[in-house]
Parts: C-alpha cells; structure tokens; sequence
C-alpha cells in the first residue's frame, strides 16, 4: 500500500489545501485515506485504512454521514454541508467504479470552507447593502470603460433618463445626445484632459427620451492611464429636479421680496451682531455707521456707537423716532431721516438688527416753515395789536378833544369866543389827518412785504441821506463815521434810505449840545444775517422807563419841539415788514445805539 | 341839575394841548373850581408839588385830573413819586386818571393803586365832569 502513497494522483491530493480524500468500500471499510485536511486537525490519514466508517467516527457523527455513504452505493452523487468545531465542510460524496464499470465503492472529498465561507458571507452582505443604498439613494450607477458597449449601467440610471434599455443598445446612440446643449460644457471641463481632476461633481440639465428636463447630480471618479489618457470612469447619477425646482422657487421668492423691499418709500438695513450691514434696500446706507457723520437735530455729531443699530445690537432694546440728519453725498443737501431699529433674537441673544430710514426731509421742511409762518403771524399778530392800540389811542385822543370843542362852542357866548373854538377843531382836524395818513402809510409798508428788492450799496445810501440832512449836519457839525463790512444788502431801496435818514436824523435831533455829535454807522455779518449798526453819542433815553414804548406811533420821550414820535414807528415797520427786527441799546447821558438785522 | 362842590383848586396835568385848554375852558365856564393849575406832564406837576404842597404849611388842590401816556413822565411815574412826598395830597385829594386809553390793562392797573379814585376815558362830556365834581 505504501509503494502507492508515492503515485502522481497521491501527492496531488495530498496537496489540495483544506481537504482530504476518503475512498471506502460496500461495507464503508475505508481503502484509501489522504490530504491536508488530516494533518490540520491532528490526524494520521493511516489511523483510517482498514477501518469501518463505525470505527473511524463517533456514532452521533456516523448518524449523519450514512444516507450519503448509502446513497452513493445506489450510483448517486451527494453533497453536504456542515458545521464541525466552527469550522465549515463542504462533502462531496460520489461513486467508486472499477475498470470495468462495475460500482465497487465511494469517494468522499471534504473541503474546509469556512475561510471562502466568511468571503461569502461578508460579500453577500455588501451587495445587499449596496442594493440598498442604491435602492433609498435612488442613485443610479455607471461605469465606464472606454466604450458605449463596455458601459455598465444600473437599472436607475435607465429609470432617471427614461430610456428604454433594449432600444438603447440595438441602435447606435450614446448619452450624450441627452445633455442639454448648454450644459455640454460643463461635461467638457470635467472629463477634459486635465491630469488634476480624478474625482468630480457636477450638475446638469438632461432631456429624457420621453422629451422631460430633469436636473441631475453625478459625482464619481476617472481614472487614467500612464499617458493621462482617461480610461474609465465610476460614477453615480442622482435626480435632483424637484431639489432645483425647491431652490428655483426659494430663489424667485427671495428676488419677489427683495423687489419689494427695493421699492419702499423706506431705507431697510439688515445689520449683524458685528454691526456689519448684511443686507440693504439703498446703496447710500451700506456705509453709514463706519463713514457717514450723523447728527442730532441740534447739528450734533452722533457718535457711530451711538446709532440706533448700535444701541439695539449694545442693549438689545429697539429704538424708535429716532429723528438723525446726513449729508447726501450726491448734492451735499441735508438728508434727515426719521429712525426705527428692532432686535431680531435667537435664543434670548440679539442676532440681527433691521433698522428702517424713513426719510422725512420734506415733512421736516414743511414744519420748519409752518414754524417760520407762526412766527412771522405773531409778529403780525403784535402789529394788529399795535395798531388796535394806535387806533383808540391816536385817534380817540383827538376825536374827543374835538367833541369837546364843539360841545364849547355850542355853549359860547360870543363870536368871539366861538372863533377861538373853530380854530381850535381845525387845529385838531388837522392833526387827526397827519395821524391817519401815518397809520395808512404804516399799513402800506406792512402790506409791502414783497417790495421789489434790489441790490442796495450802503455806500449810496449813507451819500443820499447826507445830502438829504445835509442843512441838519451842518448846523449840528455832527460829524459820521461809517464802516461797511457788509457793502451791500437786497433790499427795497426807499425803505432802506427811510431806515437810515431817521436814524440819522433822530441821532442829530436828540445830541447832547455838551459835547459833538459822534454818528458812527456800520454794517457786518452776524449768523449769516446782514447788521446795520447806528451809533451815537446824545442824550439817551431811560429805555427802563421807556423800553417798550420807543417804537409806539407819536411816543416822544423828550421835551424836544421838534419830536413828533412818527420816525421809529416808521422804521420799525418797514423793517418788520422785510422780515427783520430792531433793537436798541441806550443809557441816558451817554448815547443810543440801534442795531437793525435784517 | 347836579349838586355841584365847587373845589377851591384843581390840577389839570395831560400833555394834549387842545384837551387842557378844552377841559380848562369847560370848568372855568361852569365855573367849578376856584383855580386851575395846568401841567404839560407829570415831572412839572411834582416839580410844583415839591415846592407848594409839602406838609407841614402846603396847599393842596381838591381835585387832580392826571393823564396817563405822556412824556418825560406819565401818570404811573407820577403817582410812585408823589407816594415819596410828604404832602396831604395822598389823603385828602381826589385823584381822577383821565386818559382817551381803552385798555383794560390800563384800568385794571388804575383800580389796583389806592390813591387813584377813578378811571375815566376821554371823551370828558358835560356827564362825566358833573360827576367828577358832584362827589
């Protein structure tokens, strides 16, 4: 038996990793025993030879193998799997004929499985969980190797470009042909022959063979040969269509808001929690807070950390009315803005501030002058008091000594008599006309508020009046100074020659007869209004005594012949009249000054 | 006919030319008051009083006829100097404030100073005189 151990067929079994070899006759007495198998589980294949499958095996073992040893004696072949001390045995059970056909026994070849078992095992489950995958993905694979031909495609890919698989292959097309043609040059860019790109992402339009545009998404990865030349490519294709229809409306809704947004009467800035503008309606707001000076409706400079958005992101509390001016950079114009500003929160902390500029430079406008209207009505308002006053003042006075004077000259007892009454009234009838023909007069100048102005020299002005005071002057020896910053002034000229000539002339009248007169007249710049200063040196007047009253119709505060109290009426109201005002300075014994703004 | 006190003196002080030689005409006529003393404004009419109605030997007038708006010194400024004078003027005579003023101020300030015993408004009718003199 030994001799044949040494036979070709004899090693080669002996060879065959994890396995061994039995051959047994009808009796299943073993006569032949070999392999690998043996020796790996401490076995003497020798221990076999000569012995029944009874002596050879436990008897709960033997219980399993005998159908199969059974069976192959009736001609059949038999396999059987098992498990032994975890490790896995494929058997193979076959019958044994001799040279002439006839069955003299069986064969049983066992394989320890158990490591291609694991393989198995472990690739089965990889399979189905890449079906998986593929399956919840709804992903399409492809592989390609060079050919349309040598394309693998799985079943989604077929589903995503709605074509036919067997229609696809008997007719010479490519899916190519189903890239929408503007998107062909994103493909072009990916598989170029640019060394640098292995993997890739793209997203494409495709028209399907059923004539849908979808959206696709492929990722995946090329390789190359040695020349850069690309020989496959491995990849996964994704529909995406209802993700872009999602983002196209997301997109449309937002373009929807923003126009909206753009088209408001009102400035809208979104800022972050660093004060950074993140989203605004007008470009003149991007740079507000860092490079804009804003200001108070007093002109003062508001510090950037104290803006609105910067007190809601420092204090988290909203700001509102907040009323702020900037200069339009485009025209330099005063801008002003009235201000709200709210704190957008996420969990409990400011996040965001939207702040809103409604600008209301008109509104603010119209207010000031609604301010300017007021104040020209109480200045008004004074005048028709002033003239209320006048009125049962000025001319009750003489209409009552004239009631008086009939009243006596009805009671007369002489001609006589009588003539000294008549020539009385007519004295008053006289006066009372001079007084009404100043009031008419004075109404006159009020009602001229939109006498022509032209440009008047001061110059000019001061030569008229010395000419016009000139027999005054002289007698007087006044002697005038004048200093014009101011050289010349919009004005109507009849009233700025009655301005000067009764200040003049008022100055010259009431002089100090102690001393020479010093007229010193002088015009200049104050808060952006034209001054005319008149300054002398006379008696003064006790404005404690008289303050109020200076500029009444027919006020004389001395016992001058010649004062009348119709000049400082006059002037006054032609100032008024062009929107300016007169003031006056005086200390008795040392002179008057009376400042006119315009 | 009113019950007439004929007054030993008066004082007429107003600025208005017309109305003293009026008023003063009026009174003489009716012959309502023994003398009357005229005065063009209120710094004359102290300048008289300092010199003429001091106590102890001064002789007052009755009646006192005071205009308000006048110059160098109105019937106010009047009235605050003669409070610094020693003279029975303040206590014995009838100070009447004559002015052709309708202001109610005027009268609302003419009724907060004691020594003013009346306001009347000019036109001074027969009716307003009368009464003047009938108290």
């Amino acid at each position: 038996m030994k001799t044949q151990h040494t036979s070709l067929p004899f090693t080669i079994i002996k060879q065959i990793p994890h396995s061994l070899v039995l051959v047994f006759d009808k009796d299943f007495r073993y006569i032949f025993a070999e392999g690998e198998a043996f020796v790996e589980n401490g076995m003497n294949p020798e221990f076999f030879v000569g012995k029944t499958i009874h002596e050879s095996f436990p008897a709960e073992e033997v219980v399993f193998f005998i159908p199969y040893y059974q069976s192959v004696i009736r001609g059949e072949k038999k396999q059987y799997e098992h498990v032994h001390l975890g490790q896995t045995f494929l058997h193979n059970f076959f019958p044994y004929y001799n040279d002439y056909q006839e069955l003299v026994g069986g064969i049983v070849i066992s394989q320890n499985i158990t490591d291609f078992k694991i393989v198995q095992t472990q690739l089965m489950q990889s399979e189905q969980r890449y079906d998986l995958a593929m399956k919840s993905a709804h992903t399409g694979i492809y592989d390609w190797s060079g050919t349309t031909e040598n394309t693998y495609r799985s079943p989604r890919v077929w589903e995503i470009f709605e074509i036919d698989e067997s229609e696809f292959s008997t007719s010479p097309s490519t899916f190519l042909q189903y890239i929408h043609p503007e998107d062909f040059k994103i493909l072009k860019n990916v598989f170029s022959n640019d060394l640098t790109i292995d993997v890739f992402s793209y997203e494409i339009r495709i028209i399907t063979g059923k004539n849908n545009l979808k959206w696709i998404q492929s990722s995946g990865m090329i390789l190359r040969n040695e020349s850069g030349e690309v020989v496959r490519i491995v990849g996964s294709i994704l529909d995406i269509t209802s993700r872009k229809e999602i983002e196209a409306a997301l997109v449309e809704s937002e373009e929807k808001f923003r126009e909206l947004i753009s088209w408001l009467p009102i400035n809208v800035a979104l800022y972050d929690k660093k004060g950074e503008i993140v989203y605004s309606n007008n470009s003149q707001e991007n740079t507000l807070v860092a490079n804009v000076n804003y200001y108070n409706e007093d002109g003062s400079i508001i510090p950037a950390n104290q803006h609105p958005a910067m007190l809601v992101l420092a204090t988290g509390f909203a700001q509102k009315d907040i009323i702020m001016g900037r200069q339009d950079p485009s025209n330099g114009r005063n801008v002003w803005h009235n201000v709200n500003a709210i704190a957008i929160k996420k969990n409990g902390l400011v996040d965001k501030v939207i702040c809103t500029f409604t600008d209301i430079t008109a509104l603010k406008q119209t207010r000031e002058e609604a301010l300017e209207t007021s104040k020209i009505l109480v200045v008004q308002n004074k005048q028709l008091e002033e003239f209320a006053h006048i009125t049962s003042h000025n001319l009750r006075a003489p209409i009552s000594n004239l009631s008086l004077l009939v009243s006596l000259h009805k009671q007369a007892r002489s001609e006589q008599e009588k003539d000294v009454y008549v020539s009385k009234i007519a004295e008053v009838s006289e006066h009372l006309l001079h007084s009404i023909d100043v009031l008419a007069h004075s109404l006159k100048i009020k009602n001229e508020i939109h006498k022509d102005r032209e440009l008047v020299q001061f110059k000019e002005i001061l030569a008229q009046t010395k000419q016009v005071l000139s027999g005054q002057i002289a007698s007087s020896r006044a002697q005038i100074t004048h200093r014009f910053d101011v050289a010349e002034l919009l004005y109507p000229r009849v009233y700025l020659e009655s301005i000067l000539q009764n200040l003049a002339s008022n100055a010259i009248k009431y002089r100090d007869r102690r001393r020479v007169l010093h007229l010193s007249i002088s015009t200049y710049k104050e808060n952006g209004r034209t001054v005319l200063e008149i300054d002398d040196n006379g008696i003064g007047i006790n404005l404690d005594r008289h303050g109020n009253k200076i500029f009444g119709l027919y006020k004389t505060f001395h016992a001058n012949k010649d004062a009348r109290g119709v000049g400082l009426f006059l002037v006054k109201n032609q100032v008024e009249a062009m929107g300016g005002f007169i003031e006056v300075e005086s200390k008795e014994g040392t002179g008057t000054k009376f400042k006119i703004t315009f | 006919m009113h019950a007439l006190t004929k007054a030993e003196k008066i004082y007429l002080i107003d600025d208005d030319e017309i109305f003293r030689f009026a008023t003063k005409r009026f009174i003489e006529i009716k012959q309502l008051a023994g003398s009357i003393e005229v005065f063009a404004n209120g710094k004359r009419a102290i300048d008289h009083i300092m010199t003429h109605c001091q106590n102890p030997d001064g002789c007052i007038p009755q009646i006192i006829l005071l205009d308000i708006n006048m110059p160098i010194m109105d019937g106010w400024d009047f009235l605050g100097e003669l409070e610094k004078i020693d003279t029975d003027i303040k206590s014995k005579t009838a100070i009447y404030l004559l002015t052709s003023s309708i202001d109610d101020r005027d009268i609302a300030r003419a009724n907060k100073i004691s020594l003013v015993k009346d306001y009347v408004v000019k036109p001074v009718d027969d009716d307003k005189i009368y009464k003047i003199f009938a108290r």
